[in-house]
């Protein structure tokens, strides 16, 4: 509205000072500009229409086109780098479980060989103390005996030496045996 | 030198006087302006977008930061179905724009500071818009004189003022785009005129305004351009969108 009553004011003023006044209310000038303003308007839109608009849109199309295949390339390359990293790592876990079942059955193979041959060597020698064992209880009765028939021997003799008399075997024997027990000299 | 601030708005038949029929085509200052504003923009689009690089030089970036420019703002204001004008609101931007540059420039003439170009471009704008709105709704373009949710009382107020409102488009178009330029380059003129008259000993002061004047001038020049492109732009899309 306020636009209006301006327009108005200003027509006024023009009327009022004629020629002296606003050279754009001069209705002589009004026709060649509008005639040329549509002349120059229409061939500007008609450059802008077949030429401009065309050669921008296809300019900023070929560029954003370009701009999201490489986007794409770039997005498909590092889904590529994932799976690959993703394989990488599986494969990197299976090794190592592989690895840990080898070390695990290494270690129960070794412990089970060692166990056998411990248990072996352990029998080897308990073999060995019984039977070093079973020599020794045999030498200490042989020595026993052979005491007990040194000491017959001996005392046999004494006797004879100084009594003259001479006492069967069998006697001595049994006096020795009597002694020993007697006198519990572990001998037995 | 001139005195008179208005006679820069002058218009002046340059060689001889064409009439066709009754109407008078003479050709003028103001039609050599436009036939430049016209050539520039020619030359400049086809010069810049001659390339068509991937990667834009300074002139192809520049007509791209144009053409993106406007391209955007009828968008955001008038929605996707709006594409099919574009090349009529960059026509528009772009001539608004350089006449209203290209005025800028000292001993020039300003297309856009006669009422005339103005008030021509918006009426054809305020007729295209109405003949789009009848072809897409019809009848039922009335409709947007009714705004929705008006108590029944006050709508036939209402429904005068929205058509009055809407009357009123063309010529509040052409005024503020033809009145911001001719008081633009008035005032350019008045304050170089008191850098004359007072000259070397008191003209700096008007001279520093003159100078930040033209700054303003050159700001407005765009910002005019731009009012211009994007209300036809909303009017576009009243017609195009018909809700309120």
């Amino acid at each position: 509205m306020k636009y209006l009553i301006i327009l108005l004011m200003s027509v006024s003023a023009a009327n009022a000072a004629e020629k002296a006044g606003m050279p754009q209310l001069d209705a002589a000038g009004w026709g060649p500009q509008i005639f040329w303003l549509f002349l120059t308007f229409t061939i500007l839109y008609i450059v802008v229409w077949k030429i401009v608009v065309p050669r921008l849109s296809d300019s900023i199309e070929q560029r954003n086109d370009y701009i999201s295949d490489n986007l794409e390339d770039a997005k498909k390359i590092a889904n590529d780098a994932e799976n690959l990293n993703k394989s990488y790592e599986t494969t990197l876990a299976n090794t190592r479980n592989e690895a840990a079942k080898i070390i695990i059955n290494n270690k129960k193979n070794l412990n089970e060989k060692l166990l056998k041959e411990k248990n072996q060597l352990e029998a080897k020698l308990q073999k060995k103390i019984e039977d070093i064992e079973k020599e020794i209880s045999k030498m200490k009765n042989n020595s026993i005996n052979d005491i007990k028939n040194i000491a017959g021997v001996l005392s046999g003799n004494i006797i004879y030496d100084v009594t003259g008399e001479k006492i069967s075997d069998d006697k001595i024997k049994k006096i020795i045996d009597k002694l020993i027990t007697n006198q519990n000299l572990g001998l037995k | 030198m001139a005195t008179n601030p208005m006679e820069q708005f002058e218009v002046k038949t340059i060689g001889p006087k064409i009439i066709l029929g009754n109407i008078d085509i003479s050709f003028t200052n103001s039609a050599l302006f436009m036939v430049i504003v016209v050539t520039l923009i020619t030359i400049f689009f086809t010069v810049s977008t001659q390339k068509k690089s991937l990667i834009p030089g300074k002139l192809q970036l520049l007509a791209e930061m144009i053409y993106e420019f406007v391209a955007k703002m009828i968008s955001d204001t008038a929605g996707q179905d709006a594409r099919p004008y574009f090349p009529f609101i960059l026509t528009l931007f772009l001539f608004v724009l350089f006449s209203n540059m290209i005025g800028m420039i000292p001993y020039t003439f300003t297309v856009t500071s006669h009422i005339v170009v103005t008030f021509a471009l918006a009426i054809v704008i305020f007729f295209g818009v109405t003949i789009i709105g009848f072809l897409k709704h019809g009848i039922k373009y009335l409709e947007l004189f009714v705004p929705s949710g008006v108590p029944k009382l006050l709508l036939p107020l209402i429904i005068v003022i929205e058509v009055i409102s809407y009357l009123s488009r063309p010529i509040s178009l052409s005024v503020r785009l033809f009145a911001n330029m001719m008081a633009g380059h008035t005032m350019l003129k008045v304050f170089g005129g008191f850098v004359v008259s007072l000259g070397l000993v008191g003209g700096w002061l008007p001279l520093g305004f003159s100078v930040a004047l033209t700054g303003l001038e050159i700001l407005v020049a765009f910002l005019q351009a731009y009012v211009f492109a994007i209300l036809t732009c909303i009017y576009l899309n009243d017609a195009l969108h018909l809700h309120h």
